[in-house]
């Protein structure tokens, strides 16, 4: 997960001079943003850019702010990324409909540029403190009818693919929404990052070696192998109790 | 004292960077930060996908060009209109390099672009389209005869049509209040000069006016609001972007093109 400092925002609102104003804003402090002036273009842009928070624009022209949200609930990549509803109206049953939708906050327009901003940082804080406390048991793998999930004890090995990855168990291999770096964000003690394109679960490692002088292999007890970067050869050993 | 509005108008950047980043840069030293994209984003130049990205993250309202239909819809063509078989071969080949050059979330992005966008200013009605109010790919050459242009404004509602795709700038007003204005092209300027364009629109009242210099400054429809147009040209390094071209295979001829603007 990024630090407040450099999370990527989404902003998804059809009104280009708000964009303008909400990207400069949040610039200056810092985040990236990741415009989208079209409600269409918002699960697609989403699905490849994983973006920490997602600000949505409620009355879009095309499909609306409720119909990108539930898209976004149900893809498995970004379903658990926080959203902020931005809308004109403003009645207690809009809000509740909102809350109960899905959304994680809620912000009525006008509004003052501090108030979002503060509730941009408390949205993030959240997410993140959430995330970052256990580390994930179960990794959700995409099924025949919708998702299932893989006990993390279960994985051999995760590979990164272009934006998912794939699961690897001593059942076969599966692949999952999450990207690499999702996975390493929220695994727990047990999985770690041993290269560019793959995460290690160490308790199935059964031996190590070096196949040439400068490719440092893991071994693991289902018979794959798995190369691990030179430059973490130190850290894997050391996490093996080699060194 | 009507409020003076500016913004920035940009179109058929074609796959080049280089252009585009010129155009950006050029637009913040202006102080104008209210832009619209004109559409054409991809074709012809070697990084589509480097434009995309830029033009995305500024995010600044695009509407569709007949190249981002064409390449977003994976049509097969971009529906424009080549002279010479050669030109035809060349623009094939430009199609298919585009094409595998994108992928498919760009190309959906492309594909959901909205084909016109609407702006109002104190009663100036705006129209912002690629080719022309009526077609993507209708070329509203400076050919055009008053009464045409007069007729397609009155038929959509506006005051104020701006157009792409033709990659020439122009400001005409043919007719009494209404007013087109042409974007030029950011990345494959056909006029002569290779320097890449951008035009500047200025909306205000009489007295503003007098410190633009554009002939065509006139009033819009029955407001009282006067519009003038500036076209900015930026130099860049056309010589790089040429050989980027040819590096990446494409035809000869679509090199030499912007190199002679």
């Amino acid at each position: 997960m990024n630090t407040a400092a450099n999370a990527k925002v989404m902003i998804v609102e059809d009104d280009a001079e708000l964009v303008r104003g909400l990207k400069r804003l949040l610039e200056s402090d810092g985040y990236e943003v990741v415009p989208a002036t079209v409600s269409l273009h918002a699960l697609p842009l989403a699905l490849r850019e994983q973006p920490d928070l997602i600000v949505l624009d409620v009355m879009m022209p095309g499909i609306d702010g409720w119909e990108v949200l539930r898209r976004i609930r149900a893809s498995a990549s970004i379903a658990s990324t926080p959203v902020m509803m931005l809308t004109a109206k403003s009645s207690v049953d809009d809000r509740v409909f909102g809350l109960s939708a899905g959304a994680d906050d809620y912000l009525t327009k006008p509004f003052a540029l501090r108030e979002f901003r503060a509730r941009i940082d408390a949205l993030l804080r959240r997410s993140r403190s959430g995330l970052e406390a256990p580390g994930i048991k179960r990794m959700p793998v995409t099924a025949e009818r919708g998702v299932a999930f893989v006990d993390t004890s279960d994985i051999m090995y995760i590979e990164g693919m272009r934006n998912h990855c794939m699961i690897h168990t001593s059942e076969g291999e599966m692949p999952s929404r999450m990207s690499l770096g999702e996975v390493e964000m929220r695994a727990g003690a047990g999985l770690m990052r041993v290269h560019r394109s793959y995460i290690v679960n160490l308790d199935a490692v059964r031996g190590c070696h070096w196949a040439t002088k400068s490719a440092f292999v893991l071994s693991l007890k289902d018979g794959s192998e798995v190369p691990v970067s030179r430059t973490l050869v130190a850290e894997v050993r050391g996490r093996l109790g080699l060194c | 004292m009507l409020k003076t509005r500016r913004f920035a108008l940009y179109s058929d950047v074609h796959g080049n960077v280089s252009a585009l980043e010129a155009v950006y840069q050029d637009m913040d030293d202006a102080g104008v930060l209210e832009r619209y994209c004109l559409g054409d984003l991809v074709g012809y130049g070697a990084d589509p996908a480097g434009v995309i990205e830029r033009v995305r993250r500024s995010g600044d309202p695009v509407v569709q060009g007949n190249y981002d239909r064409g390449v977003g819809g994976r049509l097969g063509d971009c529906g424009c209109y080549y002279a010479t078989e050669q030109a035809r071969a060349d623009g094939q080949a430009s199609y298919d390099f585009t094409s595998a050059n994108i992928d498919d979330v760009d190309a959906e992005w492309l594909a959901a672009l909205p084909v016109e966008l609407r702006l109002e200013h104190q009663g100036a009605r705006v129209l912002l389209c690629h080719g022309s109010p009526r077609k993507v790919n209708e070329y509203l050459l400076p050919d055009r005869t008053d009464s045409q242009l007069e007729r397609l404004a009155r038929e959509a509602s506006a005051e104020v049509v701006c157009v792409g795709h033709v990659h020439v700038p122009y400001h005409r007003t043919p007719a009494p209040g209404i007013h087109y204005v042409s974007s030029g092209s950011v990345g494959k300027p056909k006029d002569g000069d290779p320097r890449a364009c951008w035009v500047e629109l200025v909306l205000g009242d009489a007295e503003v006016m007098a410190a633009v210099n554009d002939s065509s400054a006139a009033v819009v429809g029955a407001t009282g609001v006067w519009l003038a147009a500036i076209a900015h040209r930026v130099p860049y390094a056309v010589d790089v972007e040429a050989a980027a071209m040819r590096a990446a295979g494409l035809p000869e001829s679509l090199a030499r093109a912007i190199l002679a603007g």
